[in-house]
């Protein structure tokens, strides 16, 4: 080492930011071995903190209707799965259904809605939602009959709207945002929240709670302009690591033009999942979508997010 | 006091100075001290601190660290006095300013903070041509009483690619993002530069003057002091110290911005520390590195490289001219990138007129080194 260059980037030794290590006048080995044990602690201890500040916790997928949030939600939740996380998958969609069965799920579990009056299940009864308001909020404090799982994957749901005349969803849209934001996902939890279509959620700041962004774009200009539109939005609400990914690609050059118009927008690009007729058959079919051609692509895609997170994973 | 040297170290060391070696005043003997602890052939020391110290800076010298305070009391001066001369001697690197007073900074220090300060145009006026002769004494002379074997690999110094080769690839971290790195640092003060250090002082060494006529021609340097040829950077602590007291150059917004397109467009290389939270990157043309370092440097290669699309390929040869490894040669009427060669630099990537180069990731991304120094060190 030497002359130049510290590894903390301190002024010099004894200078600001010095931790006297001796590295920088280290003349034997001895010096330099222990020298070297003293930068490690150091430097493990500030990047741990470092580290805390850009990891993946809470992702929210967004993007316009039938661009492909709830697939690509399911395919991420079966790559976070495989590199030895343990995703949380919200659905917060009050209208399509179908997320579950994407996952392999044949049930849905108990949704959240039924603590709304309006939506109420169980009569008149002031149902007990203290541990909704808890904060922060721990996976395992959330009631089993919410939750469905298997291996490492659960799955939660908000609810859909099921009659006529039975309100807004806006008070869905509180109970969403109130969860997401109280959720903490500790060491190797993720929470993969699929949202609405558009931009509505942003509206009533469901994202707030959210770390990173997830723009699903379909080949067509509309996608395009609203991916911006949500970067945008999401900007507004403090979030640093919004990415888009592209769905229903039919080629590379169409890849390369809608690649070209994301870094026009000043979008960031994540990945892309070319169109698949595996894919819609199975959507279509409702057969869980882990044995896929694309969930290679969207395991790729996955481990790119989490690289740019310093987060811990299996390179292949 | 005679300085006590063999007669042959005496010739070797007359023959590097041009003068005969002549008796220093004791205190220069007690300031040599503070350097006995290193282990260097310290022989030399007091007659050298006696060239860079009056008497009455070595008596302050001796007595830090301290506050203006302690060392009025411990030297007897008066306070304004010391604070004056002791700036002056920060200014040219032979002491430092901390937080709360002056601290001493080592041989390696001094050499180092003095190589910046020939770098800085601020201090262009103040020099003393003198010092070069002592800085050759310093690097020539005192050295280690242990040496790096020859075949030891220092692999602490990565490669990070060009911003324009990576800027839409996901999986990069911040840490190799160089626009990032920039402007973080720029917003929170901490970002300083100057003109490459490394080319600087070999200019005065080999011919008494900067530029030398070799280093115009080659196209290193630039009458704009721009990035394109060669600059040091310097973020955090040091960043801050160097523009704050040594009137380094701190970039505002739009600066740093061109700071970085002129980098971006030249033919340099980003080089840093093996680390991810990085505080010094070279923006390195790799002709004059280290030029008073006893070691081999080894550059890490990043963690992309460049692919090529043949059928874009029109075999013009650009890439190949400026790659700065030779990792680019023509085989069989193709231009084809050597994998070993390599350093994942981008160079090629963004000058390629007819984008048929495309980075890839490689490498996992503990490639950089999260805290494992002594790993990456390679002391065996």
């Amino acid at each position: 080492m030497g002359e130049f260059h510290c590894p903390v980037g301190a002024v010099g030794y004894d200078g600001d930011g010095c931790i006297y290590c001796k590295m920088c006048i280290a003349r034997d080995k001895e010096t330099m071995i222990a020298a070297s044990e003293i930068i490690r602690k150091y430097i493990r201890s500030v990047s741990a903190a470092r580290k805390k500040d850009i990891r993946v916790g809470k992702i929210a997928v967004c993007g316009k209707g039938g661009a492909g949030k709830s697939t690509f939600t399911a395919l991420m939740a079966y790559a976070f799965e495989k590199y030895g996380y343990s995703p949380l998958v919200i659905d917060t969609d009050d209208s399509n259904d179908g997320l579950n069965t994407k996952l392999g799920f044949d049930t849905l579990p108990e949704p959240l809605i039924k603590y709304l009056p309006r939506f109420s299940l169980t009569g008149d009864t002031e149902p007990d939602i203290s541990w909704l308001r808890k904060d922060p909020l721990r996976f395992e404090d959330i009631p089993q009959n919410h939750l469905l799982q298997r291996d490492n994957i659960s799955f939660m749901s908000v609810g859909k709207i099921e009659d006529p005349f039975q309100g807004c969803s806006c008070s869905m849209g509180d109970l969403t945002r109130e969860l997401v934001l109280n959720l903490s996902p500790q060491n190797k939890e993720i929470v993969l929240a699929d949202q609405d279509a558009g931009v509505e959620s942003f509206g009533r700041g469901v994202e707030q709670g959210v770390d990173t962004v997830i723009i699903i774009v379909e080949p067509s200009r509309e996608s395009i302009n609203l991916a911006e539109k949500i970067r945008y939005m999401s900007e507004g609400l403090g979030i640093r690591r919004i990415r888009a990914v592209l769905n229903k690609v039919l080629d590379k050059e169409q890849n390369r033009i809608l690649r070209d118009m994301l870094i026009e927008r000043d979008v960031r690009y994540l990945g892309t999942l070319y169109s698949s007729k595996d894919m819609s058959l199975s959507n279509l079919y409702g057969k869980p979508l882990v044995e896929t051609e694309l969930f290679a692509e969207a395991e790729k895609i996955t481990g790119w997010m989490l690289d740019e997170a310093e987060m811990d994973r299996p390179f292949f | 006091m005679k300085i006590n040297l063999t007669e042959e170290r005496r010739a070797l060391l007359e023959g590097i100075w041009g003068a005969p070696i002549t008796e220093v005043d004791p205190i220069y003997h007690e300031g040599a001290k503070f350097f006995d602890e290193q282990k260097a052939h310290t022989d030399i020391i007091p007659f050298l601190m006696a060239q860079m110290y009056t008497l009455d800076e070595m008596n302050m010298i001796i007595a830090l660290p301290g506050t203006l305070e302690e060392i009025s009391k411990k030297t007897g001066f008066d306070a304004d006095y010391i604070d004056s001369s002791l700036r002056t001697l920060a200014k040219k690197g032979r002491c430092m300013i901390t937080k709360t007073g002056f601290a001493r900074v080592t041989p390696e220090a001094f050499l180092y903070m003095d190589m910046q300060y020939w770098a800085m145009d601020s201090q262009q006026e103040v020099y003393d041509r003198e010092v070069l002769r002592i800085v050759e004494m310093w690097s020539k002379t005192v050295k280690g009483s242990w040496e790096m074997p020859a075949d030891a690999k220092l692999t602490q110094r990565r490669i990070i690619p060009k911003w324009g080769s990576i800027k839409d690839l996901p999986g990069v971290m911040d840490c190799e993002n160089m626009k990032t790195i920039m402007l973080e640092n720029q917003a929170k003060g901490e970002f300083s530069c100057n003109r490459c250090g490394c080319l600087t002082i070999s200019a005065f060494w080999e011919e008494g003057c900067y530029p030398t006529q070799e280093q115009i021609d080659k196209g290193y340097i630039d009458e704009s002091q721009s990035c394109a040829g060669g600059h040091c950077m310097f973020f955090g602590p040091t960043g801050k110290y160097k523009a704050k007291l040594l009137g380094a150059h701190a970039p505002n917004y739009e600066e740093t911005l061109k700071k970085f397109e002129e980098a971006e467009e030249g033919d340099v290389i980003y080089v840093a520390m093996n680390l991810r939270d990085t505080k010094n990157i070279c923006c390195c043309n790799l002709a004059y590195c280290h030029p008073h370092s006893r070691k081999t440097w080894i550059h890490m290669p990043s963690r992309f490289r460049p692919v090529r699309d043949y059928d874009k390929c029109v075999a013009c040869g650009r890439c190949a001219n400026l790659c700065m490894f030779d990792a680019i040669s023509l085989v069989d009427g193709k231009y084809v990138t050597d994998p070993d060669k390599c350093r994942g630099c981008g160079n090629c990537v963004i000058k390629c007129q007819n984008k048929a180069l495309e980075m890839e990731i490689v490498r996992p991304t503990s490639w950089i080194s999260d805290g494992e120094v002594e790993a990456n060190m390679n002391i065996e």
